[in-house]
């Protein structure tokens, strides 16, 4: 199980979990929570590189699809296969449910990133 | 005797000119050298949407499942769709010229450029050729795609859109350079028709025009289909090989078996004799005019491609429209503030007035009501969920741009682009009835979370 607050997080709703020069990247229970039901969960390739703010995989609900942005420069290592199946997995455990392996492009990539307790008060919580 | 007005190019601003000065009793000549209906009609925007309509049957006939229905794989036979385009071309192209003929203008085929102020030599395609006293001047020749030698254009392997349009064959791997609206109508038509397509665009974002929220979401429905885009990506060089091209964009090569360079059109002015009547040209190879489309010479007008306004086919028609007007005495001016944009992909992207980029550079203070087209009822039941409507307003409430993404966009822009015109308050749009269900419901949504930014 994924320690919330030992997880980094951005403003749009991600959350990073640095494993040493590495990332696993996904969606905050918040942002699953506003999505509502999720219906289809779209995966970049292995290989595939982006640079900071493309968009690499969007999340669609009933109500709302949103685009992910790479919140860093990366190339992708590994994605979550399992959520082409069953992407309702993301509203079950939004921390277990990880969408993309990668690996940043710059190694001090992780350094802006915000911590729990500042995402907490974004979302106002 | 009535004034002798002359129009040089039969495309959306000579031929709509050509009409309207016929009507205000002006004697009317038009001389276009290829077809009627310029680039719009014979090259660009009808060959395209045509061949769109084509793209987007067969994409419906691969997805006939999510319809719960189902019907063998459907072939694509390139000649017979090519057939089909070219019958609507000249189904329309047949409408113009008997709406000139009726209006009683006379049409001659040939190559027009001035003489000089007041005569226009015409070299009609036998050799031969003819003079035509004109007492004012229409110049509307329009533009051609910008064909810079870096390219190496061979008209085979590396083409532009024209011969794109027009070739029997569609390659089986295609890389295009430019994410423009060209670069981005053509991919999608190519892909869904079966070719493996690469876009190449040097800005951070495909349809640079337009906000990065807006090329996103394209960028999204193009990459589910297949469409690989390098945004970002320099063009550097192509080499020509037996399997077609190599390129290298940012360093790294792609093969293909054609490259199509959609980068932008440039107005066509060799070849009018602009020198031999005393027409200055800008430094940039735009026509310059006053509000009346009156060149140096007050009574020699430009209009379309020509000058330096929005490239497109329905600001050319009503700057000829404006242009006959002035010649026949007449004075009225042309309103920019809502000039509709439209890219015809699918999604359909539609915009007009402001973008939130636009109105930050200028430092306006908008407000922004957005939807996203998901949850409209018409949406879910045509399974066209892909899109959003996003409103902004000035901080008097009154409508200053807006940006649709999504089935039928094209045609809901209409409505928004009066509203800018007319200065519309949030208020007053949102008085109106909407249809239920439709996809328009989705302004009547946008404009209930109207949020300052």
């Amino acid at each position: 199980m994924r320690e919330e607050d030992l997880l980094y997080f951005n403003d749009n709703h991600l959350w990073i979990d640095v494993q040493g020069d590495e990332a696993v990247i996904g969606i905050t229970d918040y942002a699953q929570d506003q999505l509502g039901e999720i219906l289809f969960v779209e995966l970049p390739e292995e290989g595939d590189t982006f640079d900071e703010g493309d968009e690499f995989s969007c999340v669609e609900s009933a109500k709302s699809a949103s685009g992910l942005d790479a919140p860093f420069a990366f190339e992708v290592l590994a994605v979550n296969d399992l959520l082409e199946d069953e992407p309702e997995a993301v509203n079950e455990s939004a921390y277990e449910s990880w969408i993309v392996r990668v690996r940043p492009e710059d190694p001090g990539a992780f350094d802006s990133l915000d911590s729990y307790d500042s995402y907490q008060r974004f979302i106002g919580e | 005797m009535s004034t002798t007005f002359v129009v040089i190019g039969g495309g959306p601003a000579g031929y709509k000119a050509a009409l309207e000065a016929a009507r205000l009793g002006l004697e009317v000549t038009l001389i276009e050298e290829k077809a009627l209906g310029g680039t719009c009609l014979n090259e660009g925007c009808i060959p395209t949407k045509s061949l769109l309509a084509a793209a987007e049957a067969k994409h419906t006939a691969d997805h006939l499942a999510s319809f719960g229905l189902s019907c063998e794989e459907q072939d694509v036979r390139y000649e017979e769709v090519l057939k089909r385009k070219n019958a609507v071309v000249q189904t329309l192209q047949k409408g113009i010229e008997r709406e000139l003929k009726d209006a009683g203008v006379n049409i001659i085929n040939g190559h027009g450029r001035l003489k000089d102020s007041h005569t226009v030599l015409v070299d009609h395609l036998d050799g031969t050729q003819k003079e035509v006293h004109a007492d004012k001047i229409l110049l509307a020749s329009g533009s051609k795609s910008a064909l810079p030698a870096l390219f190496s254009f061979d008209g085979e392997r590396v083409v532009d859109s024209r011969t794109f349009l027009s070739q029997a064959t569609l390659p089986a791997s295609l890389l295009i350079i430019g994410g423009g609206v060209i670069g981005c109508e053509l991919a999608q038509m190519a892909a869904r028709l079966g070719s493996k397509v690469t876009v190449v665009e040097a800005k951070k974002q495909i349809l640079p025009g337009e906000d990065s929220d807006t090329a996103k979401l394209l960028a999204r429905s193009l990459k589910r289909e297949g469409i690989k885009l390098l945004t970002g990506k320099r063009f550097e060089s192509v080499e020509k090989k037996p399997s077609g091209i190599q390129a290298c964009v940012s360093g790294k090569t792609i093969d293909a078996e054609q490259m199509l360079v959609a980068i932008g059109r440039r107005p066509l002015t060799e070849g009018l004799g602009l020198d031999n009547a005393g027409i200055i040209l800008s430094p940039n190879g735009f026509i310059p005019v006053n509000e009346a489309y009156q060149t140096n010479l007050s009574h020699i007008y430009a209009a379309g491609d020509l000058i330096d306004t929005p490239m497109l086919a329905h600001v050319a028609e009503n700057e000829g429209i404006m242009a006959a007007r002035h010649a026949a005495e007449l004075s009225d001016e042309l309103s920019y503030k809502a000039v509709p944009r439209i890219v015809y992909t699918d999604p359909e992207i539609a915009g007009v007035g402001f973008t939130e980029r636009k109105a930050e550079q200028e430092g306006r203070t908008v407000l922004k009501g957005e939807v996203q087209m998901r949850p409209n009822g018409r949406a879910q039941a045509t399974g066209k969920l892909e899109g959003r409507i996003k409103l902004l307003f000035d901080t008097k409430e009154r409508l200053i741009g807006a940006s649709i993404v999504g089935a039928n966009a094209s045609e809901m822009i209409s409505m928004l682009s009066l509203a800018v015109e007319l200065g519309l308050k949030r208020e007053e749009l949102a008085r109106v009835i909407y249809p239920h269900p439709s996809f328009s419901e989705g302004i009547r949504n946008a404009l209930e979370n109207v949020q300052e930014q």
